[in-house]
């Protein structure tokens, strides 16, 4: 294979080019351009659509890994903002239309009383809570160094780490941050490195409840996380999560 | 949460469900996810390699869906390639937009030659598709075949490809490019 020439950038041709674009081998300048390409160009496109079409079947040497629930509630979550909700629309052309009805609307004035006045009640029940405020934790190792300093904004649902120790990772692993609530089971928030301040998104539902003591705690776990889902390798840290 | 344990797949299903997504409607969205994400979210993080960012594209890939499952054309390709299509797109995006740091070595177990075996998920659905592929891979060379699978698997760039076979630069993009050359030539066959 050495002896033949080197396979200049001008030498190739649209199909190479779309099986590089498909395979991701190209600069991210020459990435963004062919993706331009893509929308505008339709014989470009469908050299695309060949590449992903047959070497899409590679896929099948990779491992499904379940999701995290809260990725399906944050898809509900965005689509419910972006788009109408398909249960008003009508099905079929031609067929009742919702929006149209009078009974529909009758129903739902007489509904929409209801609710008003049970919310009513609720909130002359129930006050409002106050807005949550941030909390922190300082995570400890076992020689009785800090290890991290954790702050937690539960509203948002953002865990901002700062490593506060040089750590010893093997090769190919990575930290995990855990929460465990009240002596729960811990669960876990994401993986990171600990090479510089990180921040993890979580679901604002992995939040403890106000009040309700809860401990952070950092593991060591292969890439892509526990493969248990709980901690598989050793703790590095751990801590409580405090109000300020 | 969508249920779990979903019915077996079969490729006219998903392709159901699409067509129904692109209608607008959600509860099939949601029957869809619950039969592809696992596949899609192990596509993911073997590209992004980190959870959060992997679960962000995951969220990503199926919102594109949601608005794009209109252009999908059973036809043309199954449904599964068509949504790795989408998932690996997005994946590629944001790591070659370098806001994500690659940790590790891209191909800490990708770098073997193509696995014969399917999934239960892929078996049924374009095994044409399949067997050809493998069958023209197997006309490759073993570097250029090696190469093209650690790409496509872990999102591997040329120099990383290069970097990590110990050879320059050209002479891994002339492996590749010679063998997709020849892939093609194959595959058109």
């Amino acid at each position: 294979m050495t002896h033949e020439p080197p396979f200049e950038d001008r030498d190739r041709d649209d199909s190479l080019l779309a099986a590089e674009y498909v395979l991701g081998l190209g600069e991210p300048d020459e990435r963004r351009a062919l993706g331009r390409r893509v929308e505008e160009d339709p014989a470009f496109a469908r050299e695309v659509a060949f590449w992903e079409v047959r070497l899409g079947s590679l896929a099948n040497a990779v491992k499904p890994v379940p999701a995290p629930a809260w990725v399906w509630t944050r898809i509900e979550q965005e689509l419910g903002r972006v788009v109408p909700r398909p249960t008003t629309e009508p099905r079929a052309p031609g067929g009742p239309n919702l929006w149209d009805s009078l009974t529909f609307w009758r129903g739902f004035s007489a509904v929409s009383g209801l609710v008003a006045a049970v919310c009513l009640v609720i909130i002359t029940l129930h006050p409002f809570e106050p807005v949550r405020a941030p909390m922190v934790a300082t995570l400890m190792m076992d020689d009785g160094r800090s290890g991290f300093m954790v702050s937690v904004d539960p509203m948002n649902g953002k865990v901002m780490l700062m490593p506060a120790a040089q750590t010893d990772m093997p090769p190919e692993h990575t930290n995990e941050l855990w929460i465990i609530t009240d002596g729960g089971p811990p669960q876990s928030l994401g993986t990171f490195t600990a090479k510089g301040p990180v921040t993890i998104t979580v679901s604002p539902d992995m939040m403890p409840p106000k009040g309700m003591p809860a401990k952070l705690a950092v593991s060591v776990e292969p890439m892509g996380g526990s493969p248990t889902g709980k901690p598989s390798g050793p703790m590095l840290a751990s801590g409580d999560i405090h109000g300020i | 949460m969508p249920a779990r344990n979903p019915a077996p797949d079969s490729p006219a299903d998903l392709a159901a469900l699409l067509d129904a997504v692109a209608t607008g409607d959600e509860a099939a969205l949601a029957d869809l996810y619950r039969r592809t994400s696992a596949k899609l979210f192990g596509v993911c993080l073997r590209i992004l390699k980190e959870q959060g960012e992997a679960e962000e594209v995951l969220q990503e890939t199926y919102i594109t869906v949601w608005h794009r499952a209109g252009t999908y054309d059973p036809a043309k390709a199954g449904a599964i390639s068509w949504l790795v299509a989408v998932a690996r797109n997005k994946a590629l995006d944001r790591i070659r937009s370098g806001k994500v740091r690659r940790l590790t070595d891209p191909l800490e177990d990708g770098f073997d030659p193509a696995d014969p075996s399917p999934s239960a998920l892929a078996a049924v659905e374009h095994e044409d598709d399949r067997r050809a592929l493998m069958a023209c891979l197997g006309e490759l060379d073993e570097e250029p075949r090696r190469a093209i699978h650690a790409a496509f698997i872990e999102g591997a760039t040329y120099e990383q490809l290069a970097t990590l076979r110990g050879v320059p630069l050209g002479t891994m993009k002339s492996w590749i490019r010679r063998g997709l050359q020849k892939l093609r030539r194959c595959l058109e066959r």
